[in-house]
């Protein structure tokens, strides 16, 4: 499947599939007025077992899922191992996951996982024609469409805005896109940008299948500022702000996740009404097809 | 994969070399990241808030996890040795030291599965070389009890010493071991200096031989004499720094455990490998 064929979900939130905290099942139907449209969750090409005993029901029951993989190096152009390909594949298909994202960088080195610790893509030529081309093996493998997601940065090496590198890779490999406004905000701190100082004019919006918002952690040292992705915190106001400018050049977004993964319940019922409340006054989902 | 990826991966994990990057002159550029494209931007780089961030955030992990499985040494760690044996251990963190594949590979970086026999290693060598044998027994001991209580959890051993159950550990220190560890505990609950530490942490003439063992979900320390030690050595099948040589089960025992836990986001998640949780039950809002 293309991803312009994916169809519209809407608000999704990312959790474990455990469901500790936040326990996405409290924002299901029947449940609450307040639901989710669909459950995102992250896991190991190994962690199939795992998923079917905590989603069989829902599976069964059709809850659209959106699946993020955490073992392929997407800035490479070298295959991956058959178990990773065959295990990420055994999850996509069992869940029948509406689409598939993976933050583009180095994920594991020398055969190490490295998590919170991955590489971040280098921006440059050779980096996109390198992911570009993975991108395209990914997606001749999986059983939905594959995008690409900016990741989180604090350093990078780059030769262009992480914006342009997203938009050459989304073209060269015809594929769809994640964009994390977190991920963005810190990037721009990280880089040394004003907060708007971004190639808005030339992105393509309408390969933007996925947003998605989460809490930032500031971090000062003396007058160095980091910004760093933090999903246990509420979501910051820098994520709503820059939703709401660029939302009505999103007319073919699919889902809005929020990623919550450590927070209480109350905090992901507020965040799920300010969503719904900003995604109505900017018409995110009225093109659903 | 591209050389600016090992330069990053080297300038996040090897502290030392940032600083030589940073602080390096253009001719020296050349020989510390040869072949690549993008030196000027590598110094740069180097010398960023943000990556500074990024080696922060390692070498915070490494001091926590080692916070954690040593719990008497980790403050002697820092005294004796300071900043730069954590330095040294990250340098050197992805360096073959007899991994398994398929193992400790797929567990977050700073799992003590990943970080406690790094460290134990460099822990050994650095107080070998200080002439300092008690601390490395100091040591294989927080390690000894930190395994046995990971095993207690459900988790597979790391090492296997036959003919002790999985997860034990034959202990044979040749000072006063419970007494040290009594006064290295009064100096924790003042929080006092690295240097007070050095003063007054020091063995007692002694001998002290146990097994810490995992039983029934906790840690059982079992004080036996020498005579009984000795037993046991003669009959232990094999090192205890050498991985059981069928090591398949190891490898789908840990399989079930990485394949039960919560890896994405949080390396402090941890789920025991016997059993996945209920699933919870909604409750109305």
């Amino acid at each position: 499947m293309h991803y312009s064929e994916i169809p519209t979900l809407g608000i999704g939130l990312a959790a474990d599939v455990a469901g500790g905290q936040p326990n996405y099942r409290n924002f299901l139907p029947p449940h609450g007025p307040d639901k989710i449209d669909y459950l995102s969750f992250g896991a190991h090409h190994i962690q199939l077992p795992r998923i079917k005993h905590f989603l069989s029901d829902l599976i069964h029951d059709r809850l659209p899922i959106v699946f993020h993989p955490v073992n392929f190096n997407i800035s490479t152009c070298n295959t991956e191992e058959d178990d990773v390909v065959i295990g990420t594949r055994g999850i996509a298909d069992y869940t029948s996951a509406i689409w598939m994202g993976q933050d583009v960088g180095i994920w594991a080195y020398r055969g190490h996982y490295l998590g919170p610790m991955l590489i971040p893509a280098i921006l440059d030529e050779a980096s996109v024609s390198e992911t570009a081309a993975k991108v395209k093996y990914l997606q001749a493998l999986m059983p939905c469409p594959f995008l690409i997601e900016n990741p989180p940065v604090n350093a990078c090496l780059e030769t262009m805005h992480m914006l342009d590198f997203m938009r050459h890779v989304s073209e060269e490999a015809d594929c769809g896109m994640v964009l994390d406004l977190g991920h963005l905000i810190g990037y721009q701190q990280a880089t040394g940008r004003d907060r708007w100082d971004m190639p808005l004019a030339n992105f393509p919006f309408e390969r933007v299948v996925e947003i998605h918002v989460a809490g930032l952690q500031f971090s000062r040292v003396g007058s160095d500022l980091n910004i760093i992705d933090q999903h246990a915190y509420p979501v910051h106001d820098s994520c709503w702000e820059l939703l709401e400018a660029i939302g009505p050049e999103l007319k073919c977004l699919r889902g809005l996740t929020l990623e919550q993964e450590y927070c209480e319940d109350h905090l992901v019922l507020e965040h799920l009404r300010k969503a719904r409340a900003l995604s109505d006054k900017l018409g995110l989902f009225s093109h659903a097809n | 994969m591209r050389i600016e990826y090992e330069l990053y991966q080297r300038l996040t994990w090897d502290p030392a070399f940032r600083r030589a990057v940073a602080g390096a002159d253009s001719s020296e550029i050349e020989r510390l990241a040869p072949n690549s494209v993008h030196l000027e931007a590598i110094v740069k780089l180097a010398k960023s808030p943000g990556l500074e961030e990024e080696c922060y955030r390692r070498i915070a992990s490494l001091f926590k996890i080692s916070a954690e499985i040593f719990s008497y040494s980790h403050q002697l760690f820092v005294s004796y040795f300071g900043d730069e044996f954590f330095e040294r251990v990250l340098a050197s963190y992805f360096d073959d030291c007899g991994d398994l594949k398929g193992t400790v590979e797929i567990l977050e970086p700073f799992d003590g599965y990943v970080a406690g026999p790094r460290l134990l290693r460099a822990a050994k060598q650095a107080a070998k070389l200080a002439q300092m044998s008690w601390l490395a027994d100091l040591a294989g001991y927080d390690w000894a009890v930190w395994h046995a209580a990971r095993v207690a959890e459900g988790w597979p051993a790391l090492e296997n010493v036959p003919p002790l159950v999985p997860g034990a550990t034959l202990l044979s220190v040749t000072y006063d071991l419970p007494s040290l560890l009594r006064e290295i505990k009064r100096l924790q609950r003042s929080g006092v200096s690295p240097e007070i530490y050095r003063q007054r942490i020091q063995p007692a003439p002694g001998q002290y031989y146990a097994v810490i063992l995992p039983k029934d979900g906790q840690v059982m320390q079992a004080k036996i004499d020498r005579e009984l030690y000795e037993d046991i050595s003669k009959n232990r099948s094999s090192d205890s720094n050498i991985l059981d040589p069928d090591y398949r089960c190891f490898i789908e025992e840990l399989g079930i455990v990485v394949a039960n836990s919560f890896l994405c986001c949080s390396p402090e998640f941890r789920r025991s490998a016997n059993s996945l949780a209920d699933v919870i039950a909604p409750e109305p809002h």
